[in-house]
């Protein structure tokens, strides 16, 4: 193999950039130990080890989690979700790049590739903490589902194991999904479809192929469950009373806030940007290599081109920074903004571009580029649609990897006329890496503190854990060990009623039994009605044995009503058995055990 | 013509600044949003929290000031006419003025001449049977000797009680100052190691006092219970006053909080690098700490021989911008000290710290050259004198 000076300094260079994408997973490794969120992973870890106590859940993601063993330990399953977030990720980056180039990739593209998708998986941690919540769970059977597909449109042979097997990982995966997010896997389901009809050389042979050990995958998936986790009937007496509970309490409006925004933004879209990108991909489409080798005596042809694609470059960037800024008020949400209507971008440009291509193979070429790049926006979208209301801009900055990806490709195809400025604009991303390291060290996801104040070592659950926290978190779950140790021996604990109705993770931490749901949500419109509902579930002597987490004084507490009604005095009735500062919910509260009988 | 008196010497170093940073803005920040700025809320609850954390306390409840605290705690014990309380005469005047201001007298006891602390026997030849309780002040930051005052009070029957106002973070035999007493009292004024400008903080370590103390700072209301659901409404229970700090003094303090361990090795760095300077110096007395006492670099004092060459040296040092301080003014000698309280004794350490004792300016935001130039400051004048012989 002849290496020459220029081809070994690219080379090292593109070696370096793949070990700068590498340094956001490593920073996250490095942090995995800092910091618990107290509502959401609280819920995750409640619905987790109380599987059995709960009849109230609309997803069922334990039943796909408990099919890998893991340990009691909040470390060792972060670790887990960690590894198969980078590993799926960075396979879907492999596999979506080969199905695309449809030609063998350069040993150093595919560690770009690999590097990049380990990157965007680590971008999870920014979205959120990798405990094994629906949402962790829900990425990597996505990233698997899609990995999948994408394998499958390259594989000929329908007959071979190497097909059967990525069919029966859809199936399997697919069905995991189904499980962890019902409305996010027909979403996976049908982008899958347009994927693999548009990548793929269809023949009905093959779909039957793929159809049948699709369903194998599943079966295998659904027979697994049965034998080591729960029977159907079980599982659907938990979804109709997590249906019921969504029922009960209305709608979430964070995410109605959410969709809210995105519409306002594609209005907006509509409305000024066309032209710009239009102008833009005209540029970029006269510029391309196709081009100036198609109209090698039209030089100007290339320029004006490319000064066409500047202007509108400039032009869309204005637009979009106007528009971001008029929307939102949030720095990193303009951001994210920016990066979508980029993402965006790069996808119609495609489009043009492709349609003005001088050859068949470019112009497909070219397309393909632009399908993949929007499956992997709406791949995007339809990962950080997850119930919260920071999912712009968690998919700004997850856009970012889509333009790496989309860049990667545009490098390859690149390479024999433009690789130096193909790696520098890879380069230019470097930038938003950092960006993004340095927000999601100081402010992490549904943390108070940033990480460098995450130092004091706590103990969770009794010592299951230990992870490193900020002084006033500390001094809160230390208080909920105290009350713990009264709550008696660990197999007849009572239930946790928690009234603050944002503190799952207490009822976690001290190892309570769960109130038919692992969450009794406050802040909804029927947050009352359902903590009624769940009260109605409680026979008379667990309710007279059911221990009371109050905040008398936050504004969004649950009223206990449903607990007075049935004879339960909070004033009376029951003592404070310790009271702390939850910094979460910035207001007091006391944990309140039922007074011995006979006691005054 | 007229004469025009000397101009002032520019003030290169001040005797002590406070050190303000992004985390005591932030929390200003948040203060102000959060839009309820009366005391008691959660900057407060957060502080108070800390330091239930790092002292062990039952519970800690911030106050307005030190002097607050104490007043509290006067008012906790219900002390009236005819109750004596021991305290050192070598403290500022709150120690004193929060128990005569119930009507308890004040008696003053001399201190050890090494730390300047309230000395056991003294305290002991101090006791009569109208003795309640004996405040004990840890003079800058380093520990009276607590194993031995707990034992005199048990053996008295006696409150123990604690002035930590200069003594946060600082701990005896691995015990945070401030939680072996009934009560301790903490400052975090202008001059201390935290500060938000005018603050302080009430431990209770005795449990049966939590709630009169919890009354006490709510104007002597149950609204602390009525808070926590414990009572349907509250109402008078208590003698009490408004002891609650605003919410934006305790938005600084927590920043302080969050900052406390850079804060105080900074400020040991300072206090260790002057120890080494003028530890060895033969005719200055410097602190002596006891080897259970882990001190917060509160204070670097020197001791000269008299106090003409105390002032003399300050003098010196002022005409040169450095700016030093003696301390008290011994609470026996002052007029109302003689009106309201007595003294046990002569008092003869209390009389010579007073004379002697000069203060070197210390504080975290202080830079290398600001140190140096104390340092070379100091030694020139001991050199001037005679003095520099180690």
């Amino acid at each position: 193999m002849n290496i020459d000076r220029r081809t070994l300094a690219l080379m090292l260079l593109s070696g370096l950039l793949g070990l700068v994408f590498l340094w956001l997973p490593l920073s996250v490794l490095v942090n995995l130990n800092r910091g618990l969120d107290v509502s959401d992973t609280g819920h995750y870890y409640a619905s987790l080890y109380h599987f059995a106590d709960i009849r109230m859940m609309s997803t069922q993601f334990p039943l796909v989690w408990k099919l890998i063993p893991h340990p009691d330990n909040i470390l060792v399953n972060r670790l887990l979700v960690f590894a198969l977030l980078m590993g799926s990720s960075a396979a879907l980056f492999l596999l979506a790049a080969k199905a695309v180039l449809r030609e063998t990739l350069l040993p150093i593209l595919k560690w770009l590739l690999a590097c990049a998708g380990a990157g965007g998986g680590a971008l999870y941690y920014y979205y959120w903490l990798p405990d094994p919540s629906y949402n962790a769970i829900g990425v990597i059977l996505m990233a698997l589902v899609l990995g999948a597909t994408f394998a499958l449109t390259t594989i000929e042979n329908q007959h071979g194991w190497p097909f059967r097997g990525a069919a029966m990982l859809a199936g399997f995966a697919g069905l995991g999904l189904a499980a962890t997010r019902p409305v996010t896997a027909m979403a996976m389901a049908l982008i899958c479809a347009i994927l693999y009809l548009m990548l793929a050389r269809f023949s009905w042979q093959k779909l039957v192929q793929l159809i049948l050990f699709v369903v194998l995958g599943a079966a295998l998936f659904f027979v697994l469950v049965q034998v080591f986790i729960e029977p159907l009937p079980v599982t659907l007496e938990r979804i109709q009373g997590g249906l019921q509970k969504r029922e009960i309490l209305g709608t979430n409006q964070l995410v109605a806030k959410g969709f809210t925004l995105l519409q306002k933004e594609i209005t907006i879209i509509r409305q000024t940007a066309p032209w710009a990108l239009l102008l833009t991909s005209l540029g970029g489409a006269f510029s391309a290599p196709g081009v100036a080798d198609r109209f090698a005596n039209a030089p100007w042809l290339r320029l004006g081109g490319a000064a066409m694609g500047a202007i509108g470059l400039i032009w869309i960037q204005m637009i979009f920074w106007q528009q971001s800024q008029a929307l939102v008020q949030v720095p990193l949400d303009k951001l994210a903004y920016y990066l979508i209507n980029l993402g965006l971008m790069a996808i119609l440009c495609g489009v043009f571009a492709g349609a003005l291509a001088p050859n068949k193979d470019t112009r497909r070429l070219y397309w393909r580029l632009a399908g993949v790049s929007a499956l992997l926006v709406l791949a995007t979208l339809s990962l950080t649609v997850f119930g919260t209301g920071y999912w712009i801009r968690k998919a700004g900055i997850t856009s970012v990897f889509v333009v790496l990806a989309c860049t990667l490709m545009a490098l390859h195809m690149a390479r024999s006329t433009g690789y130096i400025w193909a790696l520098a604009m890879v380069s230019a991303l470097i930038l938003p890496i950092m960006a993004t390291r340095t927000t999601m060290v100081n402010h992490p996801y549904r943390l108070e503190t940033p990480l460098a104040a995450q130092t004091q070592k706590t103990s969770i659950r009794g010592g299951y854990s230990t992870l490193r926290l900020d002084p006033l978190t500390k001094a809160f779950f230390d208080r909920l060990s105290d009350a713990a140790d009264q709550m008696g021996p660990m197999d007849q604990r009572p239930i946790l009623i928690d009234l603050s109705g944002r503190l799952p993770m207490a009822q976690y931490h001290m190892q309570a039994r769960p109130a038919f749901t692992p969450w009794i949500l406050s802040a909804y419109k029927g947050s009352d009605a359902f903590l009624a509902h769940v009260m109605a579930q409680m026979s008379d002597e667990e309710l007279a044995r059911a221990w009371i987490l109050d905040a008398p004084a936050y504004k969004h507490r649950l009223d206990p009503a449903p607990i007075e009604a049935r004879g339960h005095d909070l004033a009376r009735d029951y003592r404070i058995v310790t009271t702390a500062m939850a910094p979460y919910i910035k207001t007091d509260i006391v944990v309140l055990a039922p007074q011995p009988k006979g006691a005054e | 013509m007229v004469n025009s008196p000397p101009p002032a010497p520019t003030l290169r170093v001040p005797f002590c600044q406070p050190d303000y940073g992004t985390e005591e803005r932030t929390a200003f920040e948040e203060a102000i949003t959060g839009g309820r700025l009366e005391g008691g809320g959660v900057q407060t609850r957060a502080c108070e929290t800390l330091m239930e954390q790092s002292t062990g306390a039952e519970r800690v409840l911030i106050t307005p000031s030190c002097t607050a605290a104490l007043e509290m705690m006067a008012l906790a014990l219900e002390l009236g006419p005819g109750d004596e309380v021991i305290v050192p005469a070598f403290t500022f005047v709150s120690t004193a003025n929060a128990f005569a201001l119930r009507g308890a007298v004040p008696v003053f006891a001399d201190i050890d001449p090494l730390t300047m602390n309230l000395d056991v026997e003294a305290a002991r030849a101090a006791i009569t049977p109208k003795t309640r309780a004996i405040m004990l002040v840890h003079y800058a930051g380093v520990g009276c000797e607590m194993e031995a005052f707990v034992d005199l009070c048990a053996e008295h029957n006696l409150v123990l009680l604690e002035d930590a106002a200069q003594a946060v973070g600082a701990h005896w035999n691995g015990k945070a100052l401030g939680s072996f007493g009934a009560m301790g009292a903490f400052s975090f004024h202008h001059t201390k190691n935290i500060t938000c400008g005018e603050g302080g903080a009430l431990l209770v370590n005795d449990p049966a006092l939590v709630k009169p103390a919890e009354f006490i700072r709510d104007k002597g209301t149950d609204r602390a219970d009525f808070l926590r659901g414990q009572v349907s409404k509250y109402e008078w229970r208590v003698l009490g006053s408004s002891y609650l700090l605003s919410e934006l003094a305790a938005a600084v303090l927590l920043g302080q909080f969050q900052r406390e361990e850079t804060l105080t090795k900074a400020r040991m760095r300072i206090w260790q690098t002057y120890d080494e300077h003028f530890g060895p110096v033969n005719s200055l007395r410097t602190p002596q700490i006891p080897g259970a006492a882990h001190h917060n670099a509160h204070i670097y004092h020197l001791r000269f021989a008299n106090q003409a060459l105390r002032d003399a040296c300050a003098a010196f040092m002022r005409a040169h911008g450095v700016m030093t301080a003696p301390h008290y003014v011994p609470l026996h000698t002052t007029p109302a000290g003689r009106k309201y309280g007595r003294a046990s004794g002569q008092l003869p350490h209390t009389i010579d710290a007073a004379q002697t004792l000069l203060r070197l300016p210390l504080f975290s935001a202080m830079s290398d050259e600001e140190l140096v130039l104390v340092i070379d400051t100091l030694e020139a004048f001991l050199h001037q004198n005679g003095l520099a012989t180690s």
